[in-house]
């Protein structure tokens, strides 16, 4: 029992150091619920933009820096303890930075391996830009990306092969090479974290609000990622709210941290 | 190189045709033919073998217990989306979806149909526009018509003898169903073995379509 309840401990330390970091850092906690209209929530970046959305236009100041804590229910009846941290109303490759720095920041502050940990990055606006130089047609390259964002990886392989290396983990010279040899004029943007860096076009991020930018940090020994992330756009009661943001999974930090 | 990763694989058919696959891949084979061992660790010479039930397979490697598994189409699409990559379709353990009845003809007006896929059952109706029941049964389907549970069965069929022992027939085809290689999304994108494992199965899957294709060029006309 000391085992458990020493874990249960060093979960909720790990919540409060989060919390009181982004409370220094000028973020706001935003409450969502989590269970609406017959749905336990499974992801809080909706639900903080619909809360956030109900309010008049002219009472915001962009960009918002908030997060929100708390479960989210995923479809096998399991849940994760998550904290969700977003900079809405943000649309620059500036604040792509500083958010993939930020996270570099928080987890940082936890007592993880660097060598184990790898951040993947993916882009939704190239791998449009790519599908749509190869596909037939639009809705042949929204298929595609549909396939990729429902795990299956294997439609690049029959359908593009061709492209294929670009949907395998590259570090980002190659990267940058070999999406050169498709688009032309893409900026891939180099980012500073301490960990090894990938970028894989078939990272889409979960939901179909991703825009931009995805990224998933992964540690190599757990098959579980730490966190997710990426710039997205949504559109609320006529309105269309950019951002970007990431979500950490405390069971994971906590089971990376033995 | 020694392996470090363990793969997660469905008990039965698809455990029976992988052998062949997986020894082509160039790995020892570790299940005894009466052997009663679930779990082989990874060694020098082949990644580690879970055997589990096919319907746990998706959910083992979502949570990185395997980083990758092997199990059919019909099962994926059974579970949906479900945080593991689709990586190759392994040509092995083939089979349909059907539905099924005493008699071949398609149901006049709402009916109840009994199936293990209520999932995929439900998607293929709804398609249809034709109002259904579903009866949920984890096992012995070809009953249900003549027991007076459900007059449809919708069901895995790989040789149609058991539809056949039972009187049944197929209405239609559904789906086809093969085993497929499934990975964990971290695994995969952070280990180098990972794309090992995957090129030694690819190169495995080409040798028997290339031996197929010989196989049907060299054979005599007829």
């Amino acid at each position: 029992m000391k085992q458990w309840l020493s874990a249960n401990r060093r979960q909720y330390e790990v919540f409060i150091q989060v919390v009181e970091k982004l409370l220094a850092s000028g973020f706001h906690p935003v409450s969502t619920e989590p269970y609406r209209d017959h749905m336990f929530r499974r992801d809080h970046t909706e639900a903080m933009v619909q809360v956030l959305g109900s309010f008049s236009p002219e009472t915001i100041d962009w960009p918002l820096k908030v997060f929100s804590t708390g479960p989210l229910f995923r479809a096998d009846q399991s849940w994760l303890e998550a904290v969700d941290v977003e900079w809405l109303g943000a649309g620059s490759a500036a604040t792509d930075s500083a958010a993939v720095n930020f996270l570099a920041e928080l987890v940082g502050g936890f007592r993880l391996d660097h060598p184990d940990l790898v951040m993947v990055f993916g882009h939704l606006g190239w791998l449009n830009t790519l599908l749509s130089t190869k596909a037939p047609d639009d809705e042949d390259a929204r298929a595609l990306i549909a396939a990729l964002r429902q795990g299956r990886w294997s439609v690049i392989r029959e359908r593009l092969p061709e492209l294929e290396h670009l949907f395998r983990p590259l570090p980002y010279h190659e990267f940058v090479e070999e999406i050169g040899r498709w688009v032309e004029g893409i900026d891939v943007m180099a980012v500073d974290t301490p960990w090894t860096q990938r970028w894989d076009l078939s990272l889409t991020g979960q939901w179909d609000y991703y825009s931009g930018i995805v990224f998933s940090l992964y540690h190599r020994d757990t098959g579980q990622a730490l966190a997710n992330g990426g710039r997205f756009r949504m559109e609320v009661r006529d309105r269309t709210i950019e951002g970007i943001g990431f979500t950490l999974y405390l069971d994971a930090f906590r089971a990376v941290e033995g | 190189m020694a392996y470090t990763l363990t793969m997660a694989v469905a008990k039965g058919r698809v455990l029976d045709e992988l052998q062949e696959l997986w020894i082509k891949a160039g790995w020892p084979w570790p299940v005894a033919s009466n052997g009663r061992a679930l779990w082989f660790p990874p060694s020098l010479h082949a990644p580690g073998l879970i055997i589990a039930r096919g319907q746990d397979i998706p959910m083992l490697v979502q949570r990185g217990i395997a980083a990758f598994g092997v199990v059919g189409r019909d099962i994926l699409e059974e579970k949906g989306a479900s945080g593991v990559l689709e990586v190759l379709d392994l040509g092995i353990a083939h089979c349909h979806l059907a539905l099924a009845a005493r008699m071949a003809r398609w149901p006049d007006g709402p009916v109840r149909v009994a199936t293990k896929y209520p999932r995929i059952a439900q998607r293929f109706f709804a398609e249809r526009q034709h109002p259904i029941e579903l009866v949920a049964l984890s096992g012995s389907l070809e009953l249900a018509p003549h027991i007076g549970l459900a007059p449809y069965i919708v069901d895995i069929v790989q040789t149609g003898r058991t539809l056949r022992q039972h009187d049944l027939v197929e209405v239609t085809r559904i789906m086809d169903s093969s085993a497929w290689l499934i990975a964990n999304p971290a695994f995969w994108r952070t280990h180098a073995d990972a794309r090992a494992v995957y090129q030694q199965l690819l190169s495995a899957v080409m040798s028997g379509e290339m031996t197929e294709r010989d196989d049907s060029l060299s054979s005599p006309v007829r």
